[in-house]
């Protein structure tokens, strides 16, 4: 499908993120590459950099932070493979939202409360495709339809505050397929949410990808999470990236001591839960 | 909500005025200059005026005829009070409402920019100046600018609204005279304004800097310009609104001391002269249409604050 399909569509080398001159890094020589379509995901305990990662990917960290490395991104063929830490800040605006697209944790938040949901995602097709107005207005209630949202006529007058966690959510995924891009890094998509809710955004997110042929970049930290969207796990732990495999070697005894506790955690958790759900029958 | 506070302003200012010592009676007396006038005309005064009335009934007549916007006719020249703070209100409208759109004018950008770069040397010279210039009492301002732009150049009319000679001239040197003369006053009015606004609205527009909303936008593709008119400045607005209801009334107040200083014929002086002849129906009259500006401000700010969020529309 893609001409590209060869040749990694995004390979970070050694890359290193210190937020304070004399402080330990957030990030210590990473180094992964994702292929065009795949989804990766990135998981590790709280605190272990992978938000970093994915802001360093789109050059958000704050300005004081001083980062390291190379970020090669091919894209989809269209134009010369670039070194995102090299390009300027308006090359770096021309590849958010049209190449590289991110959602985010906090759904409800990561909407402008006062600018009604259509005309938010209608402004990112006009930007990132140079669309007139009324075709991004078409383009954002197609948008609204893709991600599995009912009446999108309706929902493009709503105000972000009238949307549930999972309906923005679902906003959010539309806004990051608004640009049409590559690459979508989602930072702990569905943490926020109650199971079911979570389960059927992660189905959205997986079929909407697959459709697209996006590459997915999933950051979480719960393996659960990852098993459901996922084909290859990268393990971040303080820093570090420590594991690299496909989701289905989980349990091999190869894997760092990190990567088991992480399953560990994840089998405890349901156990738990069965545990608990014994006790209440 | 608006009713009730409004009648219970009216009850408040009634009976300060009419519980407090002296009387316009006895304020004529002093007036003569000869020993005071004789209890018998004293006696008639207070008659005349309805002054001898128990205090409810006084209050129920004031009441039926405040709503009607009639206050009676003024004690000092017999006009009706209407009709004098009418002619001596759009004085005072002109110079506030220029000020506030003016300070907004300059507040917004200046504000913007220190946000947009905080903690950078601007950012920390427009505060310092902000801070010092808050801490100066507008009369001092008031009395400098007189003594040296006024009196010592004589670049700047300093008292009153008109020249002499302002019916014989023609519309556009109406306007240029008016202009004239407004420019000190509207400057003292002006940079208290300012320097109270412009630390506001960074502060708030850093805090809106730093919501998700904005970090999401940045990420999307916008570039610093599109995020800043499109999403930053939108949501600075309502706390922005909320500020200005309560600005609006206090430089109204605040317009006493400088508009006896500038002799300028506005509802600030006004009040000043009724207070000092104690002309009864003009203070209350004055204090009632105070209240109304403040009450008619508040609502027209809540109206604004729905349009503008619709998080409040609903609530």
């Amino acid at each position: 499908m893609k001409t590209a399909i060869e040749q990694p569509l995004i390979e970070v080398t050694d890359l290193s993120v210190r937020y304070k001159r004399g402080q330990a890094p957030v990030l210590r020589d990473v180094s992964f590459s994702m292929n065009c379509g795949e989804s990766i995901a990135l998981v590790g305990d709280s605190g272990c950099g992978k938000s970093t990662l994915a802001m360093s990917l789109m050059r958000l960290l704050p300005a004081d932070a001083a980062v390291r490395g190379s970020i090669v991104f091919r894209g989809d063929g269209e134009f010369e493979p670039m070194d995102l830490m090299g390009v300027d800040e308006r090359t770096m605006q021309a590849v958010r939202g049209k190449h590289i697209a991110m959602v985010f944790q906090n759904s409800v938040g990561s909407l402008d409360p006062v600018m009604r949901v259509g005309n938010q995602i209608a402004e990112v097709v006009r930007v990132t495709q140079g669309a007139d107005r009324s075709t991004a207005h078409k383009m954002a209630i197609k948008l609204i339809e893709r991600v599995g949202l009912p009446s999108p006529q309706r929902l493009a007058q709503a105000w972000p505050h009238e949307l549930s966690g999972g309906m923005a959510q679902r906003v959010g995924l539309a806004l990051a397929l608004a640009g049409n891009p590559s690459l979508i890094i989602a930072d702990e998509p569905t943490s926020a949410m109650d199971a079911n809710v979570q389960s059927q955004i992660l189905e959205v997110f997986r079929h909407a990808c697959r459709q697209a042929g996006v590459a997915l970049l999933l950051i979480t930290h719960d393996i659960c999470v990852a098993q459901a969207l996922a084909n290859r796990v990268c393990v971040l732990d303080r820093g570090s990236l420590v594991d690299n495999r496909p989701i289905d070697k989980l349990d091999s005894p190869s894997c760092h001591a990190a990567t088991k506790r992480l399953v560990d955690a994840a089998r405890l958790k349901s156990k738990a839960f069965t545990a608990i759900a014994g006790k209440m029958v | 909500m608006t009713i009730p506070t409004f009648v219970g302003i009216v009850l408040i200012t009634f009976l300060l005025i009419h519980l407090s010592p002296g009387s316009p009676a006895s304020g004529t007396a002093g007036g003569f200059g000869d020993g005071g006038i004789s209890s018998v005309d004293h006696d008639r005064l207070r008659t005349h005026f309805e002054l001898d009335a128990p205090l409810l009934s006084r209050f129920g007549r004031w009441l039926t005829r405040v709503i009607r916007f009639d206050f009676g006719r003024s004690f000092a020249d017999g006009r009706p009070v209407s009709q004098r703070i009418l002619e001596r209100l759009y004085p005072t409208l002109l110079v506030t409402l220029v000020t506030i759109m003016i300070g907004l004018c300059i507040v917004i950008p200046i504000a913007s920019y220190a946000a947009l770069h905080a903690g950078k040397h601007f950012d920390r010279i427009i505060l310092g100046a902000c801070v010092g210039f808050y801490a100066i009492p507008p009369y001092i301002v008031g009395m400098v600018l007189i003594l040296i732009l006024g009196v010592r150049f004589e670049w700047l009319p300093f008292s009153g609204l008109t020249s002499e000679g302002y019916s014989e001239m023609r519309l556009w040197q109406k306007f240029v005279d008016i202009i004239q003369h407004s420019v000190l006053i509207g400057c003292c009015f002006l940079y208290p304004l300012v320097a109270y606004l412009v630390p506001f609205v960074r502060a708030t527009m850093l805090s809106v800097l730093n919501e998700d909303f904005v970090r999401a936008a940045f990420a999307r593709g916008l570039t610093k310009r599109q995020v800043v008119f499109r999403h930053v400045l939108p949501n600075t607005l309502g706390p922005l609104l909320t500020v200005m209801g309560l600005i609006v009334p206090a430089v109204l107040g605040g317009s006493v001391v400088l508009e006896v200083m500038f002799a300028w014929p506005g509802m600030g002086r006004l009040l000043y002269e009724s207070i000092h002849d104690r002309d009864y129906p003009v203070i209350m009259g004055m204090t009632v249409l105070s209240a109304v500006i403040v009450l008619g401000v508040t609502l027209v700010v809540d109206l604004l604050h729905a349009w503008s969020d619709p998080r409040v529309r609903y609530a």
